[in-house]
């Protein structure tokens, strides 16, 4: 089990992340050489949003190392591993997409959550195969979507 | 009015009869299933509407959005586990009704309730738009660019525990929205020399991920997929609720759907608060306050007609200012964008047929879900005990389809699953709201665009925000919300969930003692 303070670590999170834009704004946001006379140009809204973003953070280690107003969370690693591996799972099926189709890829989905939950029985791969189909035919079909 | 006329006609045809009635029963089931909500189905049926005409794909939605406030008290009837939070309100007399035998009758009253409040709050909608409306035209860049910040601040105030945690992801949301192309000189940010990343992130996929993703990443977390197996309660055939109950119901739904649609006009009260202040107030004027709490049937009409009533009421800012008063609200602005709508105050001059369509449409949704849903009360006790092992799956399925068929490309998937990641985690670990997130997407470039021409307006003079009366009624406003409002507000909120929790736990021990061995 861990225990996060989330107002002390979303501070911490919250300031790494407007250093991160702060960083990234010179080398990502092209300016022209007009836009540095101009009041306001296609740097301020990212600057401004950074710039908030790093306040807030503030604002939050400050809730919560002076104010000593914290909520503290537990996190079961165990359930959170589950959680990360299920998504591992549906991230590689739709990552296949590609190359197996749509159909292919909801069969690994369909497949992988029935076999991550543990659940057995014709009846409910039947359904949900037969589900995904009409999906398949929904899209392409009704709504001239063509899935691949 | 012709207008308005041509509009109602045009929209009169089977394909939209067909789809308010998808919409409905998608409405229904989502909301009837725990753990599911009429926004999730909404985000996850949003992509399907792509092709749809603007007027077509927003009656369709509202549909989901109509019934889902009313979905969501079949299963507090049934099974004693509310599908919605307001729904919880319904449980506490609801459920006891269900348990002696009287089901049929609670979800009827439920029914007759929500389709009250939905019609109760659309005639105060349709006539407030042009009130507000006429407001909105006074509207300046200036103006815009002040009320965007007031929708993020109260979104931020009201969503999550921590203020700064919600406002923090407001203006990370405002980063997000400046990704691809600038509008206005045409230059790069933050694209990584990514020609996907161009056009700037879809909308829709963000939503997905957040919404969709986060929800069922939480399910298996808790292992909350394990479920399926609740004692249902029969629905009786002969169970029939008459015509003298609506009728003595009737006052209670009247003042709970006005009580509902005061509550839900204001941006960020919540349904739980309509539903139990409509609760409360029928509980205090009944000539039989004792019987609450035991099965009382105004103790189910009143917190659904509350809730319901907000339907309505929400889209009053939503349609009129352009602020949405809840994660709904948030998908809704998300919908009208996609389908060439831009929301804000403009909204009503430019596309004022649409609109007047759309709230005489909330009328024929509320007729059709009374139609529908009694005639597929029978078939509840099925829906409110789908496990959620069969649906995640066939809802991750959905969601793929859904989020390619937005550009045809593997990108929008990608970023689904970026953010269903982030977005869980963020809540995880830091117990981060993702609705400000979405939001703050929403109303990142619609703000940006008319903090440039407000600036142009006044050559560079920052000064023009605090000289405009509008621009400060707004400034005033966020301050008073933020200080103080806001505390109101989810001092309530909190003073609800208590009391509510209590009195639930309270009626489902009644009920075990009730329940024969």
């Amino acid at each position: 089990m861990l225990k996060v303070k989330t107002s002390l670590c979303g501070g911490i999170f919250a300031i790494i992340a407007a250093a991160v834009v702060f960083a990234l704004i010179p080398s990502q946001v092209h300016m022209t050489p007009k836009a540095y006379t101009q009041a306001i140009n296609q740097q301020t809204m990212p600057i401004l949003a950074a710039s908030l973003m790093a306040i807030m953070g503030v604002c939050m280690i400050v809730r919560s190392l002076v104010l000593k107003k914290e909520k503290v969370v537990t996190i079961i690693i165990r359930d959170e591993l589950h959680a990360l591996l299920f998504f591992a799972g549906i991230t590689a099926a739709i990552l296949l997409m590609p190359y197996i189709t749509y159909l292919g890829t909801a069969a690994l989905v369909i497949i992988f959550c029935f076999v991550f939950m543990k659940k057995k029985g014709f009846k409910i791969y039947a359904g949900s195969f037969l589900f995904a189909t009409l999906f398949y035919a929904a899209f392409k079909f009704l709504l001239g979507v063509p899935l691949p | 009015m012709g207008d308005i006329l041509t509009g109602v006609i045009s929209a009169v045809s089977l394909e939209n009869f067909i789809l308010i009635n998808v919409g409905i029963l998608i409405g229904t089931i989502f909301g009837a299933i725990p753990g599911l909500n009429a926004n999730i189905a909404m985000v996850l049926f949003l992509p399907m509407t792509f092709n749809f005409k603007p007027l077509t794909a927003m009656i369709f939605l509202l549909g989901i959005y109509t019934a889902g406030k009313f979905g969501g008290s079949i299963s507090a009837i049934l099974i004693g586990t509310p599908g919605t939070n307001a729904a919880a309100v319904t449980l506490i007399d609801g459920y006891p009704l269900g348990q002696r035998g009287h089901a049929k009758k609670a979800i009827h009253m439920a029914l007759t309730a929500s389709c009250m409040g939905s019609i109760i709050s659309a005639s105060i909608l349709l006539a407030a738009t042009p009130l507000i409306g006429k407001v909105a035209l006074m509207f300046g860049p200036p103006e815009y660019f002040v009320l965007g910040i007031f929708g993020l601040t109260i979104i931020a105030a009201i969503a999550g525990d921590s203020i700064f945690a919600g406002i923090f992801m407001g203006a990370f949301g405002f980063f997000l929205s400046t990704i691809g192309l600038d509008k206005i000189t045409g230059e790069e940010r933050f694209v990584f020399d990514n020609v996907y990343l161009l056009s700037g992130l879809n909308l829709m996929a963000i939503m997905v991920g957040c919404y969709a993703m986060v929800s069922f990443l939480t399910k298996v977390s808790g292992r909350k997929y394990k479920t399926g197996n609740e004692d249902v309660v029969e629905i009786s055939k002969n169970d029939k609720l008459t015509l003298a109950e609506i009728r003595e119901n009737l006052g209670v739904m009247i003042k709970s759907s006005l009580i509902g649609t005061a509550i839900g006009a204001t941006p960020g009260a919540g349904a739980v608060i309509a539903a139990f202040l409509s609760y409360s107030e029928a509980k205090r004027t009944s000539k039989h306050p004792e019987e609450f709490g035991h099965g009382a049937l105004a103790g189910v009409a009143a917190p659904e007609a509350g809730n319901s009533s907000l339907t309505g009421s929400c889209l009053i800012p939503l349609l009129t200012l352009g602020i949405p008063g809840a994660a709904a609200g948030a998908t809704l602005i998300a919908a009208l964008q996609m389908h060439g709508l831009p929301p804000g105050p403009t909204l009503l001059k430019d596309h004022g047929v649409e609109i007047y369509v759309m709230i005489l449409a909330l009328f024929v949704i509320a007729v059709f879900m009374y139609i529908q849903c009694r005639l597929m009360t029978p078939l509840y006790s099925k829906i409110s005990v789908i496990p959620q092992y069969l649906l995640i799956p066939n809802l991750i399925v959905l969601c793929i389809a859904g989020v390619f068929s937005l550009s045809n490309s593997m990108v929008n998937l990608y970023v689904m699953l970026f953010f269903g990641i982030m977005g869980y985690l963020l809540r995880k670990f830091f117990n981060f709201p993702v609705v400000p997130m979405v939001l703050g997407f929403i109303l990142g470039p619609i703000s940006e665009n008319n903090l440039r021409r407000a600036l142009s307006m006044s050559r560079g003079n920052w000064s023009i925000f605090v000289t405009r009366p509008i621009c400060i009624f707004f400034i005033l406003l966020i301050i008073v919300f933020m200080f103080s409002f806001n505390k109101t507000m989810k001092r309530s909120s909190e003073k609800a969930d208590a009391e509510m929790n209590e009195q639930i736990q309270k009626t489902m021990q009644e009920a075990k003692r009730e329940r024969p061995e």
